[in-house]
């Protein structure tokens, strides 16, 4: 179930994205309870949890220094969670799926 | 140290005793064989440069398995560099043979089906990933040539595997034992076949839910019981039995095709790595001819940095130069040929991780790179025959240029600009005579045309793979059809 840490989430620069990132996170938001907030400010305690939006296969986001903002990450890249496809229309479900699993 | 020499390579092809026809004969000593030998010494460069301080960069890599270095051509894609040096060590390659190398086609199978068989497993808990990791391993230690076996005989291409009259049409498990399987069908075109030690056998398209008899993804050695090979003719090739070789234009080296008869081969289960599991089978076609698009992007851009350098020669042997039109038109051949070359570094450094930690190539744009191939060597190739002049097709024999009583004037009246000898002309005609409509021509046109997939195979990835309606709403937002919410200024 959810704890009501907030998760940190952070996006790639958004070149050519094959997904609708901003869609993407506010279905999850409404998939989430009201509670869990997802936000993209770092803050002085690090996250047990974050969510990298990115928009295509590439994952550019995903380097040593953005990794270390978060204990444990979700990666999103274009049609892919953690690296396995998924159908994009798919990705909020799955996304909310995997954050109840990890909190 | 798990690196063969070039001398290594071809002394384990004579160890090997193969069932080849060729001109309706069995062959016997195949490494011997004067058509033949050009597509061993190609393979053989894969060897000779990864020895060489200067080249071993691009042609080695470190094991993921056992840290130790390897031939590239037996490794799995670690990163987006990785995939960066394959395609600039295929042009490297490209550049030395002047045609295909026949190594790369493994390499691009075994990326993919290593990604797929953790797939499969993740999914059924089967153990093809286990299995074809310990045969990866014992590709790396001995440094082989592995062959990428894809393509099916196919029949009616309106149907699919199991609506086809004859079911051997595409390979297929014919039989299941307590120790393995027997597989029976043909694949064409094989690239490279009779000189790889191992074949890595992949299904063809995708299959029906009922189509369980072809998802069969397996490995056997070259010389299993029950292979026939049937060497692909190719224009010209007969050439290559001249005494004199002037007239085979690359007079070095040269590719391969095999029409490779699988007739009743046994496969142990340590060797199979997809047995029905027909879901995957599209997964790992795609990844395999994803990989093999990216490869064309580096050969041929190496073939065509050889042709662009014999038409620039032959223009210097002819006088012509200085000419505008000439310069502007080798300038054109360097734009198409760098822009091949730019794709294919594009979609690898737009690469991606897999899930079973190896990386895979940016698949749209690997396919668009395949669909420029599919044009540009042929424009390339005709700016060749235009600078070329008609001698190109004209010209008389080797033998001719060698007969004591014609050969001097022959050789008077083919004698151009300065002291060009007009020996130099004739091997540079030669050679571009080879590589646009020779025996180089069937890997760097047509192949360039269907290998890795038709045009329209590409086409259709190209049409799933991009968002046309991400591109209307841009569109919409700009001229005003929808609100443009990014403007939040005054
Ligand atoms: C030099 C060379 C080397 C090769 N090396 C290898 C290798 O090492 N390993 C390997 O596995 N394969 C290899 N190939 C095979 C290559 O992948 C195939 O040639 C390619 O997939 C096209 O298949 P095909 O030759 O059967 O042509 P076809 O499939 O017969 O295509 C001919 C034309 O028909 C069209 N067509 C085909 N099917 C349909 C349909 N159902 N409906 C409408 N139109 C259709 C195509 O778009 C194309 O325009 C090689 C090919 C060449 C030429
Ligand atoms: S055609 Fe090119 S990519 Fe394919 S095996 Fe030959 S050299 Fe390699």
């Amino acid at each position: 179930m959810f704890n009501m840490k907030p998760i940190l989430l952070k996006y790639c620069g958004g070149c050519n994205p094959v997904i609708n990132r901003a869609k993407v996170v506010n279905e999850i938001k409404a998939g989430l309870p009201a509670e869990v907030m997802l936000t993209g400010k770092e803050t002085s305690e690090k996250p047990e949890l974050g969510i990298m939006m990115c928009g295509c296969s590439s994952a550019c986001l995903d380097r040593d220094e953005i990794r270390q903002l978060a204990d444990k990450w979700i990666i999103v890249s274009g049609s892919k969670v953690d690296l396995f496809p998924v159908a994009i229309e798919e990705l909020p479900a799955h996304i909310i799926q995997k954050i109840a699993a990890q909190m | 140290m798990p690196l063969k020499t070039a001398q290594g390579y071809i002394d384990s092809l004579r160890e090997k005793k193969l069932n080849i026809y060729m001109f309706g004969e069995k062959v016997q000593n195949f490494v011997a064989h004067p058509i033949i030998r050009p597509s061993i010494n190609a393979v053989a460069m894969t060897y000779k440069l990864a020895e060489e301080p200067e080249y071993e960069d691009l042609m080695t890599a470190t094991s993921n398995f056992t840290g130790e270095k390897i031939n590239r051509f037996t490794h799995l894609h670690q990163n987006t560099d990785d995939l960066i040096k394959k395609v600039k060590m295929q042009r490297l390659l490209g550049q030395k043979t002047g045609c295909c190398f026949q190594r790369c086609v493994g390499m691009d199978a075994f990326n993919a089906v290593f990604s797929t068989t953790f797939e499969i497993d993740a999914k059924y808990g089967t153990e093809y990933h286990e299995r074809f990791k310990n045969f990866l391993i014992y590709v790396q230690q001995n440094d082989l040539v592995v062959d990428g076996c894809m393509t099916d005989a196919r029949g009616d291409r309106s149907k699919s595997p199991g609506q086809q009259p004859d079911p051997d049409a595409y390979l297929h498990v014919v039989e299941k034992r307590e120790d393995g399987i027997v597989i029976r069908g043909c694949k064409m075109h094989q690239t490279g076949m009779i000189n790889s030690h191992e074949i890595l056998i992949m299904p063809n398209n995708s299959l029906k839910d009922d189509e369980r008899e072809w998802a069969v993804c397996c490995a056997v050695p070259i010389d299993a019981p029950g292979m026939i090979y049937v060497y692909g003719r190719q224009s010209c090739d007969t050439r290559k039995l001249d005494e004199n070789k002037i007239d085979v234009g690359n007079i070095h080296f040269g590719g391969q095709e095999i029409m490779t008869i699988f007739d009743n081969v046994f496969v142990p289960w340590d060797r199979v790595f997809m047995n029905g599991e027909t879901d995957f089978s599209t997964m790992l076609v795609e990844r395999f001819a994803g990989y093999h698009r990216q490869s064309y992007g580096g050969c041929k851009v190496g073939t065509g940095d050889t042709l662009i350098g014999a038409a620039k020669a032959i223009t210097d042997y002819n006088g012509a130069s200085k000419a505008s039109h000439v310069k502007d038109k080798l300038v054109e051949m360097c734009h198409l040929n760098e822009t091949l070359y730019a794709c294919s570094i594009a979609c690898s450094a737009e690469g991606s991780k897999t899930p079973s930690g190896n990386y895979m190539i940016d698949l749209l744009l690997a396919n668009i790179s395949k669909q420029n191939v599919t044009r540009f060597p042929y424009e390339i190739a005709r700016i060749a025959q235009d600078l070329a002049g008609g001698l190109l097709v004209t010209m008389p024999s080797a033998q001719d240029f060698d007969n004591p009583e014609i050969g001097p004037l022959v050789r008077k009246y083919t004698q151009v600009a300065g002291d060009n000898s007009s020996e130099k002309r004739q091997r540079m005609l030669r050679l571009i005579e080879n590589i646009t409509m020779g025996c180089g021509a069937v890997a760097y046109l047509t192949e360039s045309m269907h290998g890795a997939g038709s045009p329209q195979a590409q086409r259709i990835m190209i049409a799933r793979l991009v968002d046309l309606n991400y591109r209307k709403e841009l569109a919409e937002r700009l001229c005003g059809v929808q609100a443009n919410t990014d403007i939040d200024w005054k």
